[in-house]
């Protein structure tokens, strides 16, 4: 949300796309309700959240351009249960329905939040799997049609979002080399949220560590400087993982974003503000 | 005790009873709330308790499989040396196994294990169809969890199995998981598919009945007559597994939905992304009457409620009393401290605010879940957990023992 803002505020017109959740987040940020229709949520921002049988339906429309045979399609009950269960079925079309998106004149910058990595891997690789199952036919021409588009570095590219902890940012390096081997999309770069602050110089941090093995301090100042030796050492995790953020994603790649308080429009502001700076 | 000790000794309590009492615990809740640490703590818990424990995790951390004495965690079930309790001085009456799970593996046993013949299953195993489902399924985790719970559960080697389900923005997935395949292998479906499919070839869909003959001719055109000639060769293949599949799908869901049991735990931190997840998880587990009502609330922050310094500025937490200390203990002038002194109370200031946020977060997860429901919170440590140490430790508060 904080890079939708940043970029309106540039003057870009922007579509966020929701992934079929099931309690959207927009709503959260924005107010009001959210569905699989692109609806305006702030200046210069839209946004939707797209579900398997909206995505679907633009899709049979897409090869079938007549209403009612689509709704005879669409309505048959096996037909129903059987695309619903399929394993990539879903995918597939949600994918297609980016890909109409990203050729629609209304946006400048159609911003996707994706699910949690393993899922977000499923939908990245099912048109290159489509492509590998089916010889021809419809959906292995979408699937080229979606490979073709999204391969491109001048249309797509997916940015992480991590924690700055050990594990998130092992899952970051691990989706990321997942994506190069895919090849589509062009990896971005990560933004690290809740990146503790550090406004303590090495001889101040020997000056905590001192008074931290002190008896008998106050009780404000033994929490104070216990709060800042904790930051310190989470710091020293964050930067661990940088530095191997950076060997992988290159410098100028990977941006910091400080721990915020506040609610999620309060907190989407400000980071809007400190990534405003960086566009 | 306060009411608040007593709220935490109440959650306590009841954690420690399902783990006492029920077969499985499913920790469910978002990436990095600390969920694998306190699965691996509850096993290590029952196994003290005298149970016979598994731990199955999807998290391919190293610094798990370190903490717990492994080299590395792996698709095998492997035993957590008593002599490693020993060391930290405890004696575990029961025994503590751990694994990882591995999805692509997994699958494939699957099939194995199904295949009613050695044919059938190399059929399957080489149709195109399943290899994309394969991948497909794979990539999630959720299917393959409740087809390890399944195997795990009916083994009959474990008096418990503690469950570290995969971080998911869609946590129903999981919960329906285990139904996805057996939907897809629904006999109505088959038989649809198949009927215009004789002989293994396409001989005409006049064959299906009704407007069934339109439809499929027109999912023809939509998806493409190769792709309903696949899904056909697919289900010719795999008919025979049909029973498998099912039988194993409702063991699971029944097991899930089993009181007696199964108990979910959900874990999260006081982050309000998390908080959401937590609320949304636990709406769930009510529609679906899955026995659910019991909170981990992880990273809790230490400094909410704490109180600025009476004889300080407006809203400073170091007063002149606190300051007047820090420069005697480190014999320096309290004016050439300024600035430093300055920065560390801005900054325990940011540390109250927030924690003051999380306070608020967990209170308004108390109202949200009601009074039947138990919320336990664990503190921030001020290290990290990496060994059986830390573990013990994160056990302590959950289980308040």
């Amino acid at each position: 949300m904080g890079l939708a803002r940043a970029l309106a505020r540039r003057g870009k017109r922007v579509l966020i796309v929701e992934i079929d959740a099931p309690r959207p987040n927009l709503p959260n940020y924005f107010g009001g309700q959210i569905d699989a229709q692109p609806r305006k949520l702030g200046r210069r921002i839209d946004g939707c959240n797209i579900d398997f049988f909206s995505a679907l339906r633009s899709y049979v429309e897409s090869v079938v351009p007549v209403k009612r045979v689509v709704g005879l399609i669409l309505k048959n009950r096996v037909v129903k249960i059987f695309l619903t269960a399929t394993p990539g079925a879903r995918e597939l079309v949600l994918m297609s329905r980016l890909w109409e998106f990203s050729w629609d004149p209304r946006w400048d910058h159609i911003i996707v939040d994706l699910p949690a990595s393993g899922h977000a891997m499923a939908l990245m690789r099912c048109p290159t799997l489509a492509k590998r199952t089916f010889a021809r036919g419809p959906l292995r021409k979408r699937a080229d049609e979606i490979i073709d588009r999204f391969v491109d570095p001048s249309v797509a590219g997916l940015y992480f979002c991590a924690l700055p902890g050990e594990m998130p940012i092992n899952e970051t390096l691990e989706t990321r080399q997942q994506l190069v081997d895919l090849g589509m999309p062009q990896v971005g770069g990560v933004f690290l949220n809740q990146y503790p602050d550090e406004s303590f110089s090495e001889e101040e941090q020997g000056l905590l560590d001192q008074v931290a093995a002190m008896d008998g301090a106050p009780r404000s100042v033994g929490a104070a400087v216990e709060s800042a030796i904790e930051t310190r050492r989470n710091q020293v995790v964050a930067e661990e993982g940088v530095g191997k953020l950076l060997g992988a994603f290159g410098e100028g790649y990977v941006g910091r974003l400080p721990v915020l308080p506040g609610t999620h429009s309060q907190v989407a502001d400000a980071i809007s503000l400190i990534i405003t700076e960086w566009l | 005790m306060t009411t608040q000790g007593a709220r935490q000794r109440e959650a306590q309590e009841a954690l420690l009873d399902a783990v006492r009492d029920r077969k499985l615990v499913v920790c469910v809740g978002s990436g990095g709330v600390g969920k694998t640490t306190t699965a691996a703590s509850i096993g290590i818990r029952a196994a003290i308790d005298g149970k016979r424990v598994i731990v199955v995790t999807i998290d391919p951390a190293k610094r798990l499989a370190n903490s717990l004495g492994l080299e590395a965690l792996g698709n095998d079930q492997r035993q957590i040396d008593p002599a490693r309790f020993a060391e930290h001085g405890v004696e575990p009456k029961g025994t503590l196994h751990a694994m990882m799970l591995d999805t692509r593996a997994t699958f494939d046993e699957v099939i194995s294990k199904v295949s009613p013949d050695d044919e059938t299953r190399d059929r399957v195993l080489s149709n195109r169809i399943y290899k994309h489902i394969s991948d497909t399924l794979s990539a999630s985790h959720d299917y393959m969890a409740s087809e390890k719970l399944y195997d795990l559960y009916t083994s009959g080697k474990y008096d418990l199995i503690v469950l570290d389900t995969p971080p998911m923005k869609n946590a129903i997935d999981f919960l329906e998981a285990g139904g996805q395949l057996a939907r897809f292998l629904d006999d109505s479906i088959i038989s649809w598919f198949l009927t215009p499919h004789q002989g293994g070839r396409r001989v005409g869909a006049s064959l299906i009945s009704g407007t069934g003959t339109i439809v499929y001719r027109l999912l023809g055109r939509v998806f493409g007559n190769d792709f309903l000639d696949e899904i056909a060769e697919f289900f010719l293949a795999t008919k025979d597994l049909l029973a498998g599949f099912r039988e194993r799908a409702e063991f699971v869901s029944q097991l899930l939905h089993d009181k007696n049991k199964t108990r979910f735990f959900v874990v999260c931190t006081p982050r309000a992304v998390s908080m959401d997840e937590a609320r949304y998880f636990h709406r769930q587990l009510v529609e679906r009457d899955m026995p659910g009502g019991l909170f981990i609330v992880n990273q809790a922050g230490r400094y909410a409620g704490f109180s600025p310094a009476p004889d300080g500025q407006p809203g400073q937490y170091l007063g002149p009393v606190d300051r007047d200390w820090m420069a005697d203990a480190l014999e320096r002038p309290v004016g050439g401290m300024q600035s430093f002194l300055s920065r560390l109370d801005a900054h325990f200031e940011r540390s109250v605010a927030l924690d003051d946020d999380d306070a608020r977060s967990i209170e308004g997860l108390r109202a949200f879940a009601g009074s039947s429901a138990r919320v336990c919170v664990v503190p921030r440590l001020t290290t990290d957990v990496y060994d059986l140490d830390g573990l013990l430790k994160i056990g302590g508060y959950v289980f308040g023992v």
